[in-house]
């Protein structure tokens, strides 16, 4: 922890760092700008947006990176599921009662944002339908703090603010307005909220640690063990994936977001699940998709269970969406 | 000097990997996309150095930074309790100085002590007297300020942060330091609510201001944040009056010479009149508004070392270019001004500070005051 040297590590490192918390997350395309005028200014002559090279940025990357370390800080980058823009965010890697000061929001706001999570992995995650994302309709549900009894199973999952009094419907939307703004949550255009690459990256451990149980029996046997995951890793990319594809078999646990699904049977010879070998379709899906891609095609399985859960999942925009769909 | 660590247009290869650890003398920091690493990260700050020190250095480290992300200031009881080991009260000193190291030489930041709210009411002042010696001169609370070279305090490399989104952020720190420097340029730094209301009414901020929320609630906030305090006063007769004065954190991160960064923006004065501007300034402000002079080429030719010691940590207005010959140097550190001075000419270049302004809201959100501290 001495000083450091300025030829390694200057004022134009530091500028970055502060760059970088200001903007978090951020994607190379968003850094070249920012590295230009701290290239410029450091250098004191101009420097174009067109010039800052990858390397430039991975080198500021890693040199930000070890000078935060100590403070378990890091900078974690993951691939964007959908569009796969790599994107870089500075995460806090440990949970401690000291950082937990750093929201603006409220503790009953965090406790009604600890309901979204759960209703977006475990109501909204079941087997039938992942779908891992919540509309604003039934986030705007949870505005109103559980009664006692369902408290309590809360309060098993230690967190910051667990108790808490109930958000009216109004604060419930504007909280979610803000989560989006903050970046933790993306909307999608069909109105579901599901939490962003950043969110992910942040929250990788917290979310594995609350939402699977039995993490500790995974080399067993996979079936058994890792059906009853909430979270879930892509099969070929390992990143949580909360939208893309899965098998069909709805006890195999291998799931592939869509843009992995490309690269990944390219190098197969035939498109089957990986891991039980049964023919992927394509079809089924991991994701707001999963609320709406259910009707007449389950048709295998528990005629009876499914339908059950499917009104659970559609209950409120099946209409709206369905009509897209065919569309 | 410059040694810098990246070497530009180098090799151009088509690195698409993760960030690469080479070029770096240490270990490789924790990959990137590792899930568990608390392991490497407390092992760096442990090892080393009798292990409590550090990680009470740490603690304090991360305690900056989190108070400073809800604007919340740093006290010396939540250090006491939060980050100092049972009976470690003696190392505060020690562990408080490195912990600054650190800041300043990892993030370019520093802890900077507010001043002690003023006593402003007669009470107040009463008190104060009463309890004999000026009490304690420092408030032992602190918030982090920037210690970067004014040439990288610039929007396009520290925007106004995403807390919760840019724009939202960027039109409260422009509307509080509109309104830190009303403060300021009134007479003896106080303004009356009544006088406030009037102002904001000629911005179209009397009722709603930023997203549509309540002048009313932004301007708690602001008291909250102590950007600026409220003071109600019963005089002898009962009538209750209602003030505004700077509080500390307007104090800090504005100061005399971010509103006179942000005056000289807006009037945008150029030689001559540049030059009145200035004097005015000083005359309202008190002369650490006075710029020190940046002979425009010579300095650039030294290096940055030379700019780094001459330690400008106070916010630093807009570099103006303008002629201003004779190099005074202000006084680096910031100082109180001096409440006997010319009234008039305060008065008069409010109201045109005020002319000037309005409907300029988004404007003045450009302006010096980096809210890079957090």
């Amino acid at each position: 922890m001495a000083g450091y040297d300025e030829s390694q590590y200057n004022d134009s490192n530091r500028a970055f760092l502060q760059a970088f918390i200001a903007r978090n997350p951020l994607t190379f395309e968003d850094a070249k700008p920012v590295l230009a005028s701290i290239f410029s200014a450091h250098e004191r002559r101009e420097i174009l947006a067109e010039d800052v090279t990858q390397s430039d940025f991975n080198s500021y990357i890693s040199a930000a990176n070890n000078a935060i370390s100590p403070f378990d800080l890091e900078i974690r980058s993951s691939y964007h599921q959908i569009s796969r823009t790599r994107i870089f965010a500075l995460v806090n890697s440990t949970s401690d009662p000291i950082t937990q000061l750093a929201t603006t929001h409220a503790a009953d706001e965090i406790s009604f944002l600890k309901r979204v999570l759960d209703a977006m992995f475990e109501t909204y995650n079941t087997q039938r339908h992942e779908i891992m994302a919540i509309t604003s309709m039934q986030a705007i549900q949870l505005a109103k703090a559980p009664t006692e009894d369902r408290r309590q199973t809360q309060n098993g999952i230690e967190t910051q603010g667990s108790t808490g009094q109930s958000l009216t419907q109004v604060q419930a939307e504007k909280m979610m307005n803000t989560l989006v703004e903050e970046g933790w949550f993306e909307k999608s255009q069909k109105g579901f909220y599901s939490l962003s690459p950043r969110a992910l990256m942040e929250l990788r451990g917290w979310l594995w640690e609350t939402y699977n149980d039995i993490d500790d029996e995974e080399d067993e046997d996979d079936d058994e063990a890792s059906v009853s995951k909430k979270i879930k890793l892509c099969f070929a990319c390992k990143e949580i994936i909360t939208t893309g594809q899965r098998c069909p078999k709805k006890t195999c646990p291998c799931r592939l977001h869509d843009i992995c699904t490309q690269s990944f049977f390219r190098t197969q010879q035939s498109k089957k699940c990986p891991l039980c070998k049964t023919d992927w379709t394509g079809n089924d899906f991991v994701g707001e998709r999963a609320a709406v891609a259910l009707k007449p095609k389950r048709r295998s399985l528990g005629g009876a269970a499914a339908r059950r859960q499917s009104t659970v999942a559609l209950e409120e925009e099946g209409a709206e969406v369905n009509e897209e769909e065919e569309s | 000097m410059p040694v810098i660590n990246r070497k530009r247009r180098a090799q151009a290869e088509p690195e698409q990997s993760p960030p690469p650890t080479r070029r770096r003398h240490s270990p490789s920091p924790s990959e990137a996309s590792s899930v568990d690493d608390g392991v490497d990260g407390e092992a760096d700050g442990d090892t080393k150095g009798g292990g409590s020190h550090d990680q009470m250095v740490k603690k304090l480290v991360r305690l900056a930074l989190a108070s400073e992300y809800s604007r919340q200031p740093i006290r010396r009881s939540d250090i006491t309790a939060k980050v100092m080991a049972p009976n470690t009260g003696r190392q505060f000193k020690h562990v408080f100085s490195e912990a600054q190291n650190q800041l300043r030489s990892v993030f370019g930041m520093e802890m900077t002590e507010l001043p002690q709210k003023d006593k402003v009411t007669i009470s107040q002042k009463r008190t104060a007297a009463r309890s004999g010696v000026t009490s304690s001169t420092t408030s032992k609370a602190y918030i982090l300020t920037s210690t970067l070279p004014p040439r990288f305090r610039k929007p396009n490399i520290l925007p106004p942060a995403q807390i919760p989104s840019p724009a939202s952020e960027a039109a409260y720190v422009g509307l509080t330091t509109f309104i830190v420097a009303l403060i300021y340029l009134s007479p003896s730094s106080t303004i009356s609510e009544a006088r406030l209301e009037k102002h904001l009414k000629r911005m179209n901020a009397d009722n709603y201001v930023l997203h549509g929320e309540k002048t009313e609630k932004v301007l708690k906030r602001m008291e909250r944040e102590q950007y600026i305090v409220k003071v109600r006063e019963r005089d002898g007769g009962g009538e209750e009056t209602v003030d505004y004065v700077i509080g500390p954190r307007g104090k800090v991160e504005v100061g005399e010479r971010g509103v006179a960064g942000l005056v000289k923006r807006v009037y945008n004065k150029k030689d001559a009149e540049a030059d009145e501007l200035e004097k005015r300034l000083v005359r309202s402000l008190g002369d650490v508004v006075i710029e020190k002079k940046r002979p425009v080429n010579t300095e650039e030719a030294e290096g940055e070392d030379a700019e780094v010691e001459d330690g400008e940590q106070e916010q630093e207005p807009e570099p103006e270019q303008s002629s201003r010959r004779n190099g005074r140097r202000g006084s680096k550190k910031q100082t109180r001004r001096s409440s006997g001075r010319n009234r008039r000419t305060r008065d008069e270049e409010e109201e045109e500070t005020e002319e000037e302004e309005e409907g300029d809201e988004a404007e003045e959100e450009e302006e010096d005051d980096e809210d890079d501290d957090e």
